[in-house]
């Protein structure tokens, strides 16, 4: 499956970084005294070899198709949210949010999806920031 | 010791400690459900609110609150994949497996029940044999440390339902991650960016929570509408006498095991709940079944992580010291009532070291009293149309990361790692060992660099300790076992059952 | 007659200059705290700088009239917290309850971007006594025994502290005084320096307050071999000081209320006002003794100079440490 090989490939990525970035930034050591830059050398160097072991394993199972519209939105309103959270405020952005997700995820009408997220949105800040005290960011609103 | 119990109930059964107990648990089940706000958050939120509490009262809450949110944390595991802490990582394993295919009323029974039975032979166990227990506690060094949790990752590593070669690649990337930060025996910066953040490391729970909660929602949202049907079915809401005949011997196991970590310092309840399901997995008639909701896999973690809980108490109550934030904060709501835990508490506040454990008896009680009618209406919970259920769960994690440090960068972390969950699903990458060896791998370090450094480099420390030497030794066994016998064997099973299950966990 | 008239409309302007100034700043002083303040505190919850802030906040929400919040803010040794302290609104209603480690000794040991005298002080509240302790059965009765030992077998005699902070440089501040070198084994707190020296793992361990090892002292488990303070600790008054058994070390962790830089000068006067009254109610005296802190007030010029004197003290002690191989 070319989306597990190029996983693969990306985590063979990662320890290499890792490794290179240990022996060229931090002390080694010796086995017997190892420094701070052993460990993550010796993990990445790990890594690298059993990431790429798997790339070339015979790819176990076939993949089902994935609505890609959907996931992409999810996925874009999931980094959205720590974006909006201090520039606009914990209540805003969870009606914001969730009503988008919501209207990606099922047909609702879009009259009975805002009552929702605006009705969640509501009760989140009122357990949340008042009830158990959360210092959750209020944005340039209050909300 | 019994008229101290006698004395101990006489104290607990007074009106107004039933309703601080009553109180303390039921608040911490709501704060356990509510992830990323675990056992720390809770008690430190209503620690004010127990100030003008007479000491026993206050104490008995605030115990309340500590093992009501390890309940709660159970349940979010089942429900929604979500780990409310660390011990609660192993019950989404197989917990969730068992909610997806219509069983969470099982799942959440047998927890329920498990966790009873757990938590009540370990405070027995405190109340029969603190004295003694601490004093083994006490021989763990940073050399048996070290073995222990070694001991604890090669458990780990033969754990994954699929690829082995696959676990360990995941389990290497864990114990990478876990090396960003202050490395502890010298204070070098590695991997931090500059950033004071990322000091001390990157922190478990919202990775947790991305790998399993975030990846969970979008590995839903990227599926087609067929699946909803599946979990219609309303199916048992308690565990049927063939899922107890499978469980109970488990919960014993679980309780053992669970107990003796707790014991010790640092993620003892990973280690228990880890080790529990290792053991498990082993002696189990159907092992192919774990990975994919085979209720011991339940039965057996949960009931470790609580008696892990009331092993916790040990250290605390007889020594004063806290082996982890939960326990760290329990002490400092002894302190401000006055009372030093310690091994004058039992001599100088008899009522108070009494009153403690015989209303954890009854705080454990009337959890299972509590959480069982409860049931209904979680499992209740899944049924909420995906459209409303999904952006809540989002809206829960999103909370909850942040109020780990009341910071953001734990919420991108977060995300980021929800992104990252949902690739390693699509891939058949399993992502629990991720997690697991996170917590794992920076006590690994400390533990062998604080070993070296008392024997001057010198590796027969870890031999000279029979301790030590005993769990090296364990864990060497089941590297050769696994590799040599067990690996054919879990290839053909392997492939069997990622056959029945077409597709990620 | 033209002098008098300038004269005259002087001391007009002046006074209408007066009227303007009082109209300006006389509703502002009368305006702070306009909403409830923030005490942010960069340590975990449930810790010694956690429940003196909250006794802290508990009392002066009474004295300033708006509640004072207390906000775990983690991470960084306390770094994190600070840092959004000084880069807070300096408005007065954000305040960071700090300690020797957070404020002057990360500094010194990572690279945090920013210095202890980057805060405004308002006051110190308490201090803490270091101490070496040993497990009772140990051959030292006090730190000239230890030093005795230590001097025959250089670098065999392990002790426990949370490496980089206060116990380890009180510590190597000893051993430089006694001309000894002990073995530091790093750990991550008092409670797990003491489960190791209880185990017999480690032989000593360095504690950053009283209140931890009181309970191990009075069951007698454990033996304190000197405390680093000025004067005896009261809780224990048969332990000698480093200075009286003739090493010249002194050094505790020190807990305060910090203000971001630039606050405005009516918020910290009104600050520093309550924080006098704070410390002198018998309510939260009380309840500082409760914990076992010692009350140790320092006033605001005192507590900054306080800032970098340690930070001098310390900075070489830390350039010591690191420079050894």
């Amino acid at each position: 499956m070319a989306a597990a090989r190029a996983l693969g490939l990306l985590l063979v990525a990662v320890g290499l970084y890792s490794a290179v970035e240990a022996w060229a930034r931090m002390p080694l050591g010796l086995p017997s005294a190892p420094g701070p830059g052993m460990l993550p050398f010796a993990l990445g160097v790990t890594l690298a070899a059993l990431a790429g072991a798997t790339v070339f394993q015979r790819a176990s199972e076939a993949s089902e198709a994935i609505d890609r519209r959907r996931t992409l939105v999810v996925g874009a309103l999931l980094v959205l949210y720590p974006l909006l959270l201090p520039r606009v405020g914990f209540g805003l952005t969870t009606a914001l949010v969730l009503f988008a997700m919501g209207r990606v995820i099922a047909p609702v009408t879009p009259g009975r999806l805002a009552l929702f997220a605006v009705a969640s949105a509501v009760v989140a800040v009122a357990l949340f920031r008042h009830l158990l005290a959360v210092p959750l960011p209020s944005g340039p609103w209050g909300l | 010791m019994l008229d101290g119990l006698a004395q101990g109930f006489a104290v607990a059964l007074q009106w107004d400690n039933l309703l601080y107990a009553f109180a303390g648990v039921f608040l911490g089940t709501l704060l356990g459900v509510l992830p990323g706000i675990g056992p720390v958050a809770g008690i430190a939120l209503l620690l004010p609110a127990t100030f003008s509490l007479h000491p026993a009262s206050a104490i008995i809450m605030m115990a309340g609150i500590f093992y009501g949110t390890m309940y709660g944390g159970s349940t979010t595991s089942i429900l929604i994949n979500v780990p409310g802490e660390a011990a609660s990582v192993i019950t989404c394993i197989d917990g969730h497996q068992m909610a997806r295919r219509g069983r969470a009323g099982p799942a959440l029974g047998i927890s329920a029940i498990g966790s009873f039975i757990a938590g009540t032979l370990g405070v027995v166990g405190l109340m029969v044999a603190a004295p003694a227990l601490t004093r083994l506690a006490l021989r763990f060094g940073p050399a048996e440390y070290f073995a222990l949790i070694v001991f604890g990752l090669v458990v780990l590593a033969f754990l994954s339902a699929g690829s082995t070669l696959r676990a360990l690649a995941m389990g290497t990337f864990g114990l990478l991650l876990g090396t960003v930060g202050l490395e502890p025996m010298s204070g070098f910066a590695r991997f931090t960016f500059r950033r004071p953040e990322l000091f001390d490391g990157i922190g478990f729970i919202p990775v947790a929570m991305g790998l399993f909660g975030l990846g969970e929602i979008l590995d839903k949202v990227a599926r087609t509408e067929q699946d909803q049907v599946v979990r219609g079915r309303l199916g048992r809401l308690l565990p049927s006498r063939e899922d107890w005949r499978r469980s109970w011997k488990a919960v014993l196991r679980g309780s053992g095991i669970g107990f003796f970590c707790g014991l010790l310092p640092g993620p003892n309840a990973v280690i228990a709940s880890i080790v529990s399901y290792g053991v498990e997995k082993r002696v189990s008639r159907h092992p192919e079944e774990f990975g994919h909701g085979a209720i011991e896999g339940v039965a057996g973690p949960e009931s470790a992580n609580n008696a892990a809980a009331a092993g916790a108490l040990v250290p605390l109550l007889s020594l004063g010291i806290p082996s982890s934030p939960p326990t760290a904060v329990l002490l400092a709501g002894f302190l401000i009532h006055g009372l030093t835990p310690g091994p004058l508490l039992m001599q100088e506040r008899p009522d108070v070291f009494w009153g403690v454990l015989a209303s954890m008896y009854i705080g454990n009680a009337m959890l299972l009293v509590l959480n069982l009618p409860l049931i209904g209406l979680f499992v209740r919970v899944l049924r909420i149309p995906d459209v409303y259920l999904l952006p809540l769960v989002v809206l829960f994690t999103m909370v909850g990361a942040y109020s780990v440090g009341n910071s953001l960068a734990d919420v991108w972390i977060m995300v980021v790692f929800g992104l990252v969950g949902f690739a390693f699903r699509r891939t058949g990458f399993d992502p629990a060992p991720v997690v697991l060896a996170l917590v794992l791998g920076p006590m690994l370090e400390t533990a062998l660099g604080q070993a070296l450094i008392l024997s001057d480099g010198s590796p027969v420390i870890f031999l000279a300790s029979p301790i030590s030497a005993t769990l090296l030794g364990l864990a060497a066994g089941l590297i050769v076992w696994n590799l040599a016998g067990g690996a054919r064997v879990r290839q053909r099973l392997g492939k069997l059952a990622s056959v029945s299950q077409g597709g990620t966990e | 007659m033209t002098l008098t008239l300038i004269a005259r409309n002087t001391a007009v302007g002046l006074l209408l200059a007066a009227l303007v100034l009082a109209g300006a700043t006389g509703p502002a002083l009368a305006q702070y705290p306009t909403k409830s303040i923030e005490l942010i505190v960069p340590f975990p919850a449930g810790g010694r700088t956690d429940i003196v802030a909250r006794q802290f906040a508990a009392v002066a929400s009474r004295h300033l009239g708006q509640q004072m919040v207390v906000v775990n803010r983690v991470g960084g040794g306390g770094a994190v917290g600070t840092l959004a302290v000084i880069n807070g609104t300096p408005d007065g209603h954000t305040l960071l309850a700090t300690t020797i480690g957070n404020q002057v000794l990360r500094p010194l040991s990572a690279e945090v971007g920013y210095k202890p005298w980057d805060l405004e002080a308002i006051g110190q509240i308490a201090e803490s006594t270091t101490s070496i302790v040993a497990k009772a059965d140990a051959p030292w009765k006090d730190l000239r025994d230890l030093a005795a030992d230590a001097k025959q077998r250089p670098n065999q005699i392990s002790f426990a502290a949370n490496l980089l902070l206060l116990p380890h440089l009180v510590t190597a501040l000893f051993e430089d005084r006694a001309g000894i070198q002990l073995k530091h084994v790093p750990q991550a707190g008092d409670a797990p320096g003491i489960t190791v020296v209880l185990g017999g793992h480690v032989h000593l361990v360095t504690a950053s307050a009283v209140g931890t090892i009181l309970p191990h002292v009075k069951a007698g488990s454990m033996r304190v071999l000197g405390t680093f303070g000025k004067q005896r600790d009261p809780a224990l008054p048969e332990v000698p000081t480093a200075v009286e058994q003739g090493y010249a070390v002194t050094g505790g962790p020190w807990t305060g209320i910090a203000a971001p830089p630039k606050t405005a000068p009516a918020a910290l006067a009104r600050l520093r006002a309550v924080f006098a009254t704070v410390t002198k109610d018998p309510d939260f005296v009380a309840g500082l003794e409760k914990l076992g802190e010692q009350l140790l007030v320092l006033e605001h010029e005192a507590f900054a100079a306080r800032w970098k004197s340690d930070f001098e003290q310390y900075d070489r002690v830390v350039k010591a440490i690191k420079s050894k191989p």
